[in-house]
């Protein structure tokens, strides 16, 4: 999280066009401000989330605060106002804020399969951009976001989970790569499983965090490791298409020990099929 | 009869000459050394809230405004102008306006936000201020005198 935050007025000293604002989230929570109006409102391109969320003054809305979201196909095309002069009930001057709608895995989130080994969790980014002096004639899509996981050093047997951003995607693939061994025998096989998560606000327990809703996508894909004196390792990769998720849960599990080596793991993800 | 009064001889101010002032945006008009008026260009930083001063006619000038951002910024020659979208004044759009300003007219504004205003000034010549005038005196003129007025103004207009 960035912190402080950019400033939209820098923006408009330094002439800029637009204002940015692009940082790692902590939390479903987070909320960033602009105190500047915007003539529009789109999602950046290296966005994780896929909604985000502007609160502005509206003395027709209860509270004098109103929301509209921002989305991957849907961007905020007209002027949305900042008034300094005014102030919400709340007491705090009427200026834009922003947070996103999409659901964080919350801190200490552990996925459902999980049961004992390494766990790296992604934290999205939000990309938020505001047009100052005039809308935008193209709205350019989302970037591909390429997740890379090299040099995964192997040792004793188990598991690796790797949950990644998935909001408002359409496609994945992601590709396993034993490296060449230097052992003088060939390695067990690497399995790989791929889950899709969708986080829930229900609090059933609140010392415990919510898992979420988890669903197995694809079925097992053993990699076989390769054999001795073989050039680049072996690979094989898993396409994914059309599921709607939050986070997408890669799991590599290798049965014993794997000789002095390691593996590469490489998440692609894309708006587009 | 001889006239005996002796004259008057003219008496100058000690004071140095100030006008009214054509002022910067942004600076104090007060004590401002009389100055010619020309043509002057600005990028403006709007103030948030309450009524600016934005510029204090000296002559008559032709004024040009653009907004470069998102607003809203109010302008109005008249002082209460807040708030920016109560329609008092004239909201500054991203194309630009222009219009004339006589003599000792005073421009203010009013915005919600930091923004920037593209503020242009140029005079207007003095002979053409004076053709300004008479034309339109002789429009008037001329069409009270009508159907005479009708036929003249059709003769100037063949004329040329």
């Amino acid at each position: 999280m960035t912190f402080p935050q950019t400033s939209s007025i820098q923006s408009v000293l330094n002439g800029q066009e637009y204002w940015r604002l692009f940082t790692e989230l902590e939390s479903s929570g987070d909320i960033y401000e602009t105190e500047q109006s915007g003539r529009a409102f789109v999602l950046g391109p290296q966005s994780d989330v896929a909604q985000i969320g502007l609160t502005y003054f509206d003395l027709q809305s209860p509270g004098s605060a109103n929301c509209i979201t921002v989305s991957v196909d849907k961007p905020m095309i007209g002027r949305l106002d900042a008034i300094g002069t005014e102030i919400y009930q709340s007491g705090d001057r009427a200026r834009i804020l922003i947070s996103t709608n999409d659901l964080l895995p919350p801190i200490g989130f552990t996925p459902p399969s999980f049961t004992a080994g390494g766990l790296q969790v992604v934290k999205p980014s939000i990309d938020l951009l505001q047009y100052l002096s005039q809308e935008p004639t193209f709205i350019a899509p989302r970037a591909n976001r390429n997740h890379m996981f090299e040099n995964l050093p192997a040792g004793a047997a188990g598991s690796n989970w790797f949950l990644v951003p998935f909001y408002g995607r359409r496609f994945a693939e992601i590709t396993a790569k034993i490296l060449a061994s230097a052992a003088t025998a060939a390695g067990p096989p690497l399995t790989v499983e791929v889950y899709g998560l969708n986080f829930s606000n229900i609090i059933a327990d609140p010392v415990v965090p919510d898992s979420g809703h988890q669903e197995l996508l694809l079925s097992s894909v053993v990699i076989p490791a390769p054999a001795l004196a073989a050039g680049p390792g072996v690979s094989g990769s898993i396409v994914l298409t059309n599921r709607a998720f939050d986070y997408l849960e890669v799991k590599l599990t290798y049965a014993s020990a794997f000789p002095p080596t390691s593996f590469n793991l490489h998440v692609v993800t894309s708006d587009k099929i | 009869m001889k006239n005996t009064r002796r004259p008057v001889a003219p008496r100058h101010s000690q004071q140095r000459a100030t006008s009214v002032g054509q002022t910067r945006p942004g600076v104090d008009p007060r004590g401002t050394p009389a100055v010619t008026t020309a043509t002057d260009t600005y990028t403006l930083f709007t103030q948030v809230g309450g009524t600016r001063l934005l510029y204090n006619a000296e002559g008559w000038v032709r004024v040009n405004l653009r907004l470069e951002t998102a607003g809203p910024v109010a302008v109005s020659i008249r002082q209460s102008v807040v708030p920016a979208l109560s329609g008092k004044g004239i909201l500054l759009e991203p194309t630009a306006v222009s219009f004339i300003m006589s003599k000792g007219d005073r421009l203010f504004y009013t915005a919600e936000a930091v923004n920037r205003v593209r503020f242009i000034v140029e005079p207007v010549p003095f002979l053409e201020s004076i053709l300004l005038n008479i034309q339109q005196g002789f429009d008037r003129t001329v069409n009270a005198l009508s159907p005479l007025g009708r036929l003249l103004k059709f003769l100037g207009s063949a004329k040329r």
